[in-house]
């Protein structure tokens, strides 16, 4: 074989390098345009694919009543929703999903056959219902995450609360007042993502936390706010009216322990009631409140030394001309005390205290109370009701607002001014959110108690009380509102209806009563009003039950007891060095030893139940001290003995389990 | 092909070749024993590279799981205090006490305090 020339092997060589050097060339000008001139849109490009933002929806924070129990709280919920172009079948598709939403197939292809991209099908759905669906394996039919607000107490406190819309803005109520603390910001995670899209890993910087809103905390009590709900119900229904409140306020503080309004709605459904009946009309509703603006007619003259407790004023046997109009009491009186003119709510009496008090200083005291201003709770929508000033009183209109017609104002401002009289005299700025807390439980905000101004001395105050006393006992007007075991003091009012057009009133009218217990150390003021009772409207006999109703419930759950109950000391050891005890077996089955029963000698109490040895020992007049709880083990001294002089008997107890 | 014809040309004689062929047998062998520690070396690094890369990115999706379970039972405790305040509630309670179990609100003179 000859070899190849040697030009013909430099041309091979020469070629290779130019071919080997232009795909080299091709390679950098790529790599070129690939990392300098397009670097930012592939760089963002990649980024897309390979990281992914997770959005975490605000979760609105939980409202708690005072006690931390919860009253409002948003989960993440499930929404279905159609792509109508996508479904093949639509009619097939409304009749399998219809019944696992509840719903009417044809309301559902109505919603399907509409002309949009995107219809909802049902928002808020449950996981099962939503595990349902899925099996279908409808194509164009898909889910959503989506936060959803509960209320698991129902009814209970629904106008303080008010509730928020689907998404997840506040309506109503503290919801809506409080908005910004409870609505949280959105929050995102910056992830990094395979090839198939699975999340490897959350990115440090990238990674911001769900924002869940603030926690409120509110002066509303769960347990009191129900029982006033129930009794405002029950008194609401007998009477067959449209409607009523009630507010249950501590004086001292001016936090709003319970506000009930009927009819009531249910905030996990609030589109299902009607818009009117979401209000809180306790704050947004005026109306004139009759005789029972009298307590304060009373506590402006006895403060301003215009009249003293012992003063008699000529109640006119009933009947009273002036200014051209005749104005009646219910009972005829003649001549009454300041206090008697109160108790038995004489209208022509308060018209007599009004004149000698004079409009000046009257309204000068009214407004003092806070009538005709806002008391300025936490919520929004308050009105600040109307009291004329005093000089468009003619002589009428004096007498009018001297027994309550004439002014209008809030079932708040009411509450509000009575326990500025049970507080000694110094009004409060009501509230409803007690703090605001963090998510690490930190008080982001928290209202305290504020005194807005002392309207009246602490004597007046108390003379007040005492003369509010007397309208619960017997021949005063609000006898059917006292507890029973306690002593307390209110005022009946019943006021007719100013018509709507503002001219003239209605034959409606709103029974009252308001009032605080115990007198002597008001805890709570509680005011109920029934709107349009049926039949006999006075505030003693539709309101005042109600009131006794909520307090006898109320007091005892705040830790104070009615007279007549018996106490017991507990907890104190059996004194080792003391009387010679019997002991019984354990869990002493033995049946009791036949000791006759005399006052003061000691029975045999083995295996008897706590209850069953209190009532013993009440009958027998013993003196003893508990220990434990169960049935009896031991007790002190022995059956048969007496118990002598100061000495306590001992009696204690072990659980059978 | 243009390979299969080309033959080198060697000028040398065959006493110098062998020589010179011990020689560079000997320098090859190191070359090869050298060349291919060093191609362990670099093998083993790489090797360790993807591993620990693995092991950073499984333990990601160890992360991204255990947190998606936190979130998951963060949420699920939420609904299950949703449903305890839901049964706590004193309306539901007193319609059990008195209705179903046939309870009766106590006399104040069958109430006992004990403190």
């Amino acid at each position: 074989m000859k070899p190849p020339p040697k030009t013909w092997l430099r041309f091979r060589i020469a070629f290779l390098l130019c071919l080997f050097s232009i795909l080299f060339l091709i390679v950098l000008a790529r790599a070129y345009q690939l990392q300098v001139v397009q670097s930012k849109k592939l760089a963002a490009l990649a980024e897309r694919q390979s990281r992914g933002i997770i959005h975490l929806v605000p979760r609105r924070g939980i409202i708690y009543d005072r006690k931390r129990e919860e009253m409002a709280i948003s989960l993440e919920v499930d929404s279905v929703f159609v792509q109508p172009a996508k479904v093949a079948n639509i009619l097939e598709a409304a009749r399998k999903i219809g019944p696992v939403l509840a719903k009417k197939p044809p309301s559902l292809l109505k919603k399907m056959k509409e002309d949009k991209p995107f219809v909802w099908l049902e928002r808020g759905i449950t996981p099962g219902q939503r595990a349902v669906i899925e099996k279908l394996g409808m194509e164009g039919v898909d889910f959503l995450k989506e936060t959803k607000r509960f209320y698991p107490q129902g009814e209970t406190g629904s106008h303080v609360i008010g509730f928020a819309g689907l998404d997840s803005r506040g309506l109503e109520g503290v919801e809506l007042a409080y908005d910004e603390f409870i609505r949280g910001e959105p929050g995102y995670i910056l992830i990094s993502k395979d090839a198939f899209g699975r999340a490897i890993t959350p990115e440090d910087p990238g990674f911001r936390h769900s924002a869940e809103g603030f926690e409120i905390i509110l002066t509303i009590d769960k347990n009191i706010q129900y029982i006033a709900e129930k009794e405002l119900k029950k008194s609401v229904q007998a009477c067959s009216a449209k409607g009523g409140m009630a507010i249950v306020m501590n004086p001292k503080t001016g936090e709003v322990l319970a506000l009930a309004i009927q009819p009531s709605f249910d905030p996990n459904r609030f589109s299902l009631f009607p818009p009117q009946v979401w209000r809180n009309r306790t704050i947004t509703d005026t109306f004139e409140p009759g005789s029972t603006l009298k307590i304060f007619l009373l506590a402006a003259a006895l403060e301003d030394r215009a009249a003293a407790t012992s003063d008699v004023f000529f109640s006119e046997n009933g009947t009273y001309a002036l200014g051209g109009k005749v104005i009646h009491d219910i009972h005829k009186y003649g001549w009454l005390s300041l206090g008697e003119i109160v108790k038995v709510s004489s209208n022509i009496g308060a018209i007599k205290v009004g004149q000698k008090l004079g409009r000046e200083k009257f309204h000068r005291y009214l407004k003092s109370f806070g009538f005709g201003l806002r008391t300025g709770i936490d919520l929004s929508g308050e009105v600040p009701g109307y009291l004329p000033a005093p000089q468009h009183w003619s002589e009428v209109g004096l007498a009018n607002i001297s027994f309550g017609q004439g002014a209008s104002l809030t079932a708040l401002q009411l509450t509000t001014a009575l326990s500025a009289i049970a507080n000694g005299g110094v009004l409060m700025r009501p509230y409803v959110v007690k703090a605001v807390l963090g998510q690490q439980g930190d008080v982001v905000k928290e209202n305290q108690p504020r005194a807005i101004r002392r309207v009246i001395s602490p004597q007046t105050a108390r003379m007040v009380a005492s003369i509010l006393k007397t309208v619960l006992e017997e021949g005063g007007t609000g006898t059917a509102a006292l507890p029973s075991g306690y002593e307390a003091g209110g005022k009946t009012g019943t006021a007719q209806k100013a018509l709507a057009n503002g001219r003239g009133y209605s034959d409606q009218h709103m029974g009252s009563f308001i009032g605080f217990a115990p007198v002597d150390n008001p805890q709570v003021v509680i005011s109920v009003i029934i709107d349009e009772p049926q039949g006999i409207s006075y505030g003693g006999v539709v309101a005042a039950p109600a009131f006794k109703g909520i307090a006898e419930q109320v007091l005892p759950y705040m830790g104070i007891y009615p007279k007549g109950v018996t106490y017991l000391a507990k907890g104190a050891p059996l004194n080792p060095c003391g009387e010679e005890q019997k002991i019984f077996g354990p869990l002493a089955q033995a049946k009791a030893v036949e000791v006759s029963e005399e006052p003061g000698i000691m029975p045999d109490f083995s295996g008897k139940s706590i209850r069953q040895v209190v009532q013993t020992a009440q009958r027998l007049g013993l003196d003893l001290q508990l220990v434990g709880s169960g049935r009896a083990i031991a007790q002190s001294p022995s059956p048969g003995r007496v118990l002598q002089g100061n000495t306590k008997g001992v009696v204690r107890f072990q659980s059978p389990i | 092909m243009a390979e299969a014809t080309y033959k080198p040309i060697v000028l040398s004689t065959p006493e110098r070749e062998q020589e010179a062929g011990s020689l560079s047998k000997r320098v090859n062998r190191d070359l090869v024993t050298v060349a291919l520690l060093g191609a362990l070396a670099l093998i083993g690094c790489s090797l360790f590279n993807v591993w620990a890369h693995q092991q950073v990115i499984s333990l990601g999706y160890e992360i991204s799981q255990m947190s998606q379970e936190e979130q998951n039972l963060l949420k699920e405790n939420k609904r299950l205090r949703l449903e305890l305040a839901a049964l706590k509630s004193p309306r539901r309670i007193e319609n059990m006490a008195l209705k179903e179990l046939g309870f009766v609100n106590p006399q104040k003179e069958q109430l006992i305090i004990v403190r």
